[in-house]
């Protein structure tokens, strides 16, 4: 019985982190993909927020996960081309936070996780366009898209620092560990 | 914020500076390169533009001008490309991956060459 109900909690938690991670990623592609200074395709990556959480209390398998669900919202509202780039991004950047996160602590903060994120994300997309695309000339957008990443994955990794500690009280410590 | 977060702060920092750094120097003779499929499918000189003229390749109507060179329309979804707006400086590219169209403006190394043909 106990084991019944922490499954149908789990599922209801990623139900609920799965719809968090698609709502950030729509309201991105609703309101911000219009402001002038950003390089055109660049988005915050507001979703990654949801992507660190659930890496730091379920691991890789519950990351990727949500960077799938990601891909499939893509696949459906934004065609084929954008499903791949969110998953080329997705996949990698995950892969590097599980490796990071481990290492979250007394020397590294989410700021420096969500920095090297962002970076490896907006590496994979790029990578990604030039297999697409067939031309390699598309690295010179990479740097661009790099001081961008320094950017969003600072601000992404600054909204964790505030909001984990409370999260892990509520989420992870009170309700996981009661089952 | 912490050590670490300032390491990795700093790295991505120098890495943006290096990467940036050709770009400091303003580029002569540019070439706008136009690849389809990634095959280059035109090259053209800006200087030696006198009237503005479009080209269509694949799906995406192209402007080239002495002043760069732009994405008109796009029969994509996201109109990326368009929102991008001018390429004028060395080394700048764009891309409309969908339509596997891509724009990028090189500088020609070699001075005497007075035309490209492909």
């Amino acid at each position: 019985m106990k084991d019944r109900e922490n499954k149908a909690y789990r599922i209801a938690l990623f139900g609920i982190l799965g719809a968090l991670a698609l709502i950030l990623s729509l309201f991105e592609n609703i309101f911000l993909p219009d402001l002038p200074f950003l390089p055109a395709g660049a988005k915050p990556g507001l979703s990654n927020i949801i992507t660190m959480f659930t890496a730091s209390f379920a691991g890789l398998g519950g990351a990727i996960y949500i960077t799938l669900i990601k891909a499939f919202f893509a696949f459906i509202t934004r065609g084929t081309t954008a499903a791949l780039m969110s998953l080329s991004g997705g996949i990698l950047s995950t892969v590097a936070l599980c490796i990071m996160i481990k290492y979250e602590g007394k020397n590294l903060s989410f700021i420096g996780i969500g920095i090297v994120c962002a970076v490896m994300h907006n590496m994979g997309q790029l990578a990604c366009a030039c297999i697409i695309s067939g031309t390699a000339e598309l690295i010179n957008y990479g740097k661009y898209l790099l001081v961008f990443a320094l950017v969003s994955g600072a601000l992404t990794g600054l909204i964790l620092n505030v909001v984990m500690p409370r999260l892990r009280q509520t989420v992870i410590n009170h309700i996981l560990q009661k089952h | 914020m912490k050590k670490g977060d300032a390491l990795i702060i700093v790295l991505c920092a120098v890495l943006c500076l290096c990467l940036f750094a050709s770009s400091f120097f303003p580029g002569k003779n540019l070439i706008a390169e136009i690849y389809s499929d990634g095959v280059l499918v035109a090259a053209k000189a800006l200087s030696e533009i006198e009237e503005e003229y479009t080209l269509s390749v694949s799906g995406c109507e192209l402007e080239l001008s002495k002043n760069g060179i732009s994405f008109l329309s796009s029969t994509c979804k996201d109109k990326l490309c368009i929102k991008y707006g001018v390429l004028s400086k060395k080394g700048e590219t764009m891309a409309c991956i969908p339509n596997r169209v891509v724009v990028s403006i090189k500088s020609g190394k070699d001075k005497n060459f007075d035309a490209v043909a492909y």
